[in-house]
């Protein structure tokens, strides 16, 4: 053997990444759609995904210079959270497991823990907390806009106004 | 990116491709689709636990076992999808798998290990050993009724049916954890493969993984029987049910790591220099 040279940080955490974002979504969807479409409390929820799913997009764009951390800790939090949900029969987990495992592919740079949990913003459980302070379901444009400033006040602290200092190593 | 061939990367992609066809092979997981597909979690998982991988610049092509092992597997693989054999299916994928990475890259961990991983990612014996699963149950309503016998309560045992204090509990495969058994041992394995480094120390701890997983689904049983008497039937069948689930993966995730930490006394600090890797 001549040398053996360690393969690229894509194989490790890209694969992973992408190989859990479609799983998960394969077992969330459904049950996702299904909740959206007629859960009175998850309305507007496949717009406020669509606008998280924008907004981790863009932060992975935006910052794509910048070293990011490796996306281990959401790959395992995602796949142990698609096996509870196996499990437990607890969809919510299953929707977890999708939250997580679009953040471990995105690898957002920062405050990847605020992207999860802006994820809030689409998640049907999210409808049972609401169902306790407010009665009647939502009007549908509640989560959109939750979801919409959350993005703002995320992708507005990433927003390179300034250039990359020395320490930002480029990858 | 220049030092990974392209034999490797096409190697690797008809290996993904293979495990998508031993999935479409028998589609009867379709309607326990949430038990079933989180299986395939154990292929990321391998992915994982194998960094760092290295890629193999050796020529491995003079070796003639090397011929031979990817031939054989290459026609198990085709006898059991003209059977089909679900079973044989996943284990010369599997083999198919150790096979590229002995000839295109090196895992960081011991290779049999993630091996072990990688062949329970499919549904073979949910979908092909019921018998197994029939055994689970059966074992497990006997230990329930030995249980309820030293708790001094009437009870009878009828096949997989006790009758405790006059309620009637039917131990489903369900119950039993058959539907999961797969990915009860799957969780266990990983957790294996995470703290054992030593091939020798894992075999050990993999030969006493399936006590593991019944202990664990055994407790989840006397506890819902304990809920359906104390409550109702209808109380245990509802939420309790799944929530027992998360018993079970404590139980497992619990006993495993204990298991670990008697066979190996410094796994801590293996884990510790792996996290700083």
């Amino acid at each position: 053997m001549k040398s053996i040279p360690p393969i690229s940080d894509a194989f490790k955490d890209l694969l992973p990444g992408l190989f859990l974002s479609i799983l998960t979504a394969v077992l969330a969807l459904p049950s996702l759609w299904d909740a959206w479409q007629n859960d009175l409390y998850a309305y507007g929820g496949f717009i406020a995904f669509l606008v998280w799913l924008s907004s981790l997009g863009m932060a992975s764009f935006w910052r794509c210079h910048v070293r990011r951390d490796r996306s281990t800790f959401w790959i395992i939090l995602a796949a142990l959270l698609c096996m509870a949900g196996s499990m437990t029969s607890l969809r919510v987990c299953h929707h977890l497991a999708l939250a997580c495992a679009l953040s471990g592919l995105a690898r957002p740079p920062r405050q990847g823990w605020l992207a999860a949990a802006a994820a809030l913003s689409w998640l049907p459980a999210s409808g049972w907390l609401i169902s306790r302070v407010s009665v009647g379901g939502l009007a549908g444009w509640e989560r959109p806009t939750l979801a919409a400033m959350t993005a703002i006040i995320w992708l507005s602290s990433l927003y390179p106004f300034q250039r990359p200092r020395s320490d930002e190593t480029p990858s | 990116m220049s030092h990974i061939s392209i034999s490797g990367k096409l190697a690797a992609a008809g290996l993904l491709a293979g495990a998508g066809l031993i999935w479409w092979r028998d589609t009867g997981w379709l309607a326990g689709a949430a038990d079933t597909l989180p299986l395939a979690v154990g292929i990321p998982l391998t992915v994982w636990l194998g960094a760092p991988w290295r890629a193999c610049t050796a020529d491995h092509a003079d070796n003639p076992s090397s011929i031979w092992w990817p031939l054989f597997a290459g026609l198990a693989f085709a006898v059991a999808w003209i059977l089909p054999s679900l079973t044989v299916l996943a284990l010369a994928w599997t083999a198919l798998a150790g096979y590229w990475m002995e000839r295109w890259y090196k895992p960081g961990t011991d290779s049999i290990s993630l091996l072990v991983i990688l062949a329970l990612s499919f549904p073979w014996m949910v979908m092909e050993w019921s018998e197994i699963g029939w055994w689970f149950r059966l074992s497990a309503a006997s230990a329930t009724e030995g249980f309820f016998h030293l708790m001094q309560m009437p009870v009878e045992k009828n096949g997989t049916e006790l009758l405790v204090l006059g309620e009637t509990i039917r131990i489903e495969p369900g119950c039993a954890g058959w539907n999961l058994l797969q990915l009860t041992l799957l969780t266990g394995v990983t957790i294996g493969v995470h703290d054992l480094p030593k091939r020798s120390r894992f075999l050990l701890f993999l030969a006493l993984l399936p006590i593991l997983a019944w202990t664990a689904n055994l407790l989840r049983i006397i506890t819902l029987s304990v809920v359906s008497l104390s409550f109702s039937v209808e109380t245990a069948e509802g939420v309790w049910h799944g929530l027992t689930g998360l018993l079970v993966i404590a139980v497992v995730v619990g006993m495993a790591k204990l298991l670990c930490r008697a066979i190996n006394p410094s796994a801590p600090e293996f884990i510790r220099r792996r996290l700083v890797r």
